[in-house]
């Protein structure tokens, strides 16, 4: 098993990624308009910032506070079985 | 209104309910045929709906409403029907003859809720569906689903006595027996609101739902993602609409699921985390009470149960290909299942609101009424909540399963009524995004929404593009362990570990006495059925008595609870 077989994945995305957002980023400084809700919709690059941002919070919450809280090692019963279905 | 009994042949549950009866009580391989059957019958009837018609019957003096085919009542039995038939394409050959009887009773009760316009009808079939689909759990067949469909069974048993007495309250007190938009707060406000809370999963009632829908089998699972929430829904919508209290748990719910689901390890778990953060978006949709509201929260039913129902079919056919269900088992199965995964990809991105899918068109409702409703926070948060179903479904999810480090899994050939079921689910779900007017032009509630606009969509591809930077930060952490995580659950496994084992005990001291009365109404059926078959129908193989038994029960609650509250009814 090679667990950073993957890499290639990783850097495609990001370059992809990034070639999109800074497509979209100049399309919607060019043509967008301030919609409406909170004031931070009129943040530019509000939304992307707020994807990462958001997703870091959620994660930290959930990796860093509550999964030491609440996560429990497996049933040894089922642990057993492979983790079979 | 119509009075009349014709109901019975107009009415799309009753061929569901009636073809999971047949299927019970008749030896194998009959099930295949009433399926066919009756989702036949049952769709040709959506097909050739009576909108603004009511059949009623009057019971005992009681003006009953059986049949209330009114706009709400019909988009949730259209969808019911698409994915009843769906559970049935994609379990063809897997389900055995007792799991599809009881989810098609289960799918045939589900209708009849809402298609119910009297509350003694919506109780009857809303307990007739609880116990449908204990059964569904319970035939999953491990010692697991046994005690997670007791669980649940204990769940729905209180969210049903609490419905009761909330239905008798609000009867007793000069209410109508239309269902209806409850008004005040008094104490029928409250259980039934608490009764429907339960079904729909609002923590902390929720752990049934994380509980038992891994334990069913792998159709049964996809049948138990569409029904029971969105029963839940639709009662929220019809009789709650407006009531501020659902926005703050509605908000709560959405945030709680993607929390839960991004430390999840178990897939249909992990799944069914987002069945409790989905339905609440419904949920606060149906709490801000505006025309775009409701109508997102009944869009988003809608597109829920499509996706949801792909979802749960490609998390089966992974576990069915693989004979894994943990994320920390899988991983690099793509190249050997590529319909699969991209199935299963449409789902996902239709669930994370990208444009082109369902999800995008009906999300986007609930979150635009919040903004139109100046509730900018309600707005913030359902977004947050957004970003983290990506993460979670989108993002989590396939890649530890699908694409990832290859461990070398064995993937064995899947039959081709799975990826056929998984491609009509995965064709809907794109037809509705983009072509969202033939969702909108079902809705009860007329409304002039444009999802494609460039701001729209410039502001959903950069959350979403955001949030894929983020997971492949931090990809590596996010690696799956063999861990289990505490829910609400805990209360059970822990502290109250010795009052729930003394329930069950309680509960098999009744048994004798249920049993005996059970036994009086199925054998009664059967005999009936029988001399009706003029002695045609082969012997009943014993596999098939524990569906009679769960059909019995079925019956015999829902008869027994429709007769007290008759009763109860005459006298008051």
């Amino acid at each position: 098993m090679n667990r950073h077989a993957s890499s290639w994945w990783i850097r495609g995305v990001f370059v992809t990624g990034l070639i999109f957002v800074a497509l979209l980023e100049a399309a919607a400084f060019l043509i967008a308009h301030e919609h409406h809700g909170g004031f931070w919709n009129a943040i530019p690059m509000w939304d992307l910032v707020f994807g990462f941002g958001g997703a870091a919070v959620l994660y930290l919450a959930a990796k860093r506070a509550l999964g030491p809280l609440l996560s429990r090692p497996e049933a040894p019963m089922r642990r057993s079985r492979g983790g079979r279905a | 209104m119509t009075p009349s009994w014709e109901f019975l042949i107009y009415h799309p549950g009753a061929y569901l309910i009636a073809g999971g009866l047949w299927a019970g009580l008749f030896p194998s391989y009959a099930w295949a045929t009433s399926g066919v059957f009756s989702f036949g019958a049952a769709a040709v009837f959506v097909l050739r709906r009576l909108p603004n018609l009511d059949f009623t019957a009057s019971v005992a003096d009681f003006h009953l409403i059986w049949y209330r085919g009114d706009a709400l009542s019909v988009l949730f039995t259209v969808v019911f029907t698409v994915v009843a038939g769906l559970g049935l394409i994609y379990g063809w050959y897997r389900m055995r003859r007792g799991e599809a009887a009881a989810a098609m009773i289960y799918a045939g009760c589900a209708i009849a809720t809402v298609l119910a316009g009297d509350w003694v009808t919506f109780f009857v079939f809303w307990e007739g569906m609880a116990i449908a689909s204990t059964a569904l759990i319970w035939l999953g067949g491990t010692e697991q689903s046994r005690r997670a469909g007791m669980r649940y069974l204990l769940f729905h048993a209180v969210g049903g006595a609490l419905l009761f007495v909330g239905i008798l309250l609000h009867l007793a007190g000069g209410g109508p027996i239309e269902v209806a938009a409850l008004t005040g707060t008094g104490p029928p406000f409250w259980l039934i609101l608490t009764a429907v809370a339960v079904n729909a999963a609002i923590p902390p009632l929720h752990a049934w739902l994380t509980d038992a829908y891994p334990e069913a089998s792998t159709a049964g699972s996809v049948f138990l993602s569409a029904f029971t929430t969105k029963t839940a829904v639709y009662a929220l919508l019809r009789i709650f609409p407006g009531a501020e209290v659902l926005v703050p748990l509605g908000i709560v719910m959405t945030l709680y699921g993607v929390v839960f689901a991004i430390l999840e390890n178990d897939v249909r778990r992990l799944l069914g985390y987002h069945i409790v953060s989905q339905v609440g978006y419904m949920v606060t949709g149906v709490g801000l009470g505006t025309p775009l509201a409701l109508a997102g929260a009944a869009a988003h039913a809608y597109s829920h149960i499509l996706y949801k129902a792909l979802l749960f079919m490609g998390a089966g056919a992974l576990i069915e290909a693989t004979g894994f269900r943990r994320l920390s088992d899988l991983g690099g199965v793509w190249r050997r299942m590529r319909f699969m995964t991209a199935m299963y990809l449409v789902g996902a991105v239709s669930i994370s609101g990208w444009p082109l899918f369902n999800g995008f068109v009906s999300k986007s409702l609930i979150v635009s009424a919040a903004a139109e409703a100046h509730a900018p926070w309600t707005e913030l948060l359902l977004t947050l909540a957004a970003v983290g179903t990506f993460l979670s479904v989108g993002l989590k999810l396939p890649w530890f399963a699908f694409f990832g480090a290859d461990r070398g899994v064995a993937v064995r050939k899947l039959p081709s009524n799975i990826p056929i079921a998984m491609g009509i689910a995965g064709f809907l779900c794109f037809a509705y995004g983009v072509l969202p007017f033939m969702l909108y032009r079902m809705l009860p509630w007329e409304i002039d929404y444009r999802p494609f606009t460039f701001d729209h969509l410039s502001s959903s591809l950069q959350l979403l593009v955001g949030t894929g930077f983020l997971f492949f930060l931090v990809v590596r952490k996010l690696t799956p362990a063999e861990k289990r995580t505490l829910d609400v659950d805990w209360l059970w496994r822990g502290p109250l570990r010795g009052a729930v084992s003394d329930a069950g005990r309680a509960l098999r001291g009744l048994a004798p006495a249920a049993q005996e009365a059970r036994r009086w109404v199925v054998t009664g059926i059967d005999a009936g059925l029988r001399r009706a078959a003029a002695g045609r129908a082969a012997p009943v193989a014993p596999a098939a008595l524990n569906f009679r038994d769960s059909i019995g029960w079925t019956i015999f609650f829902a008869a027994a609870a429709a007769a007290i509250l008759l009763v109860i009814l005459d006298r008051a």
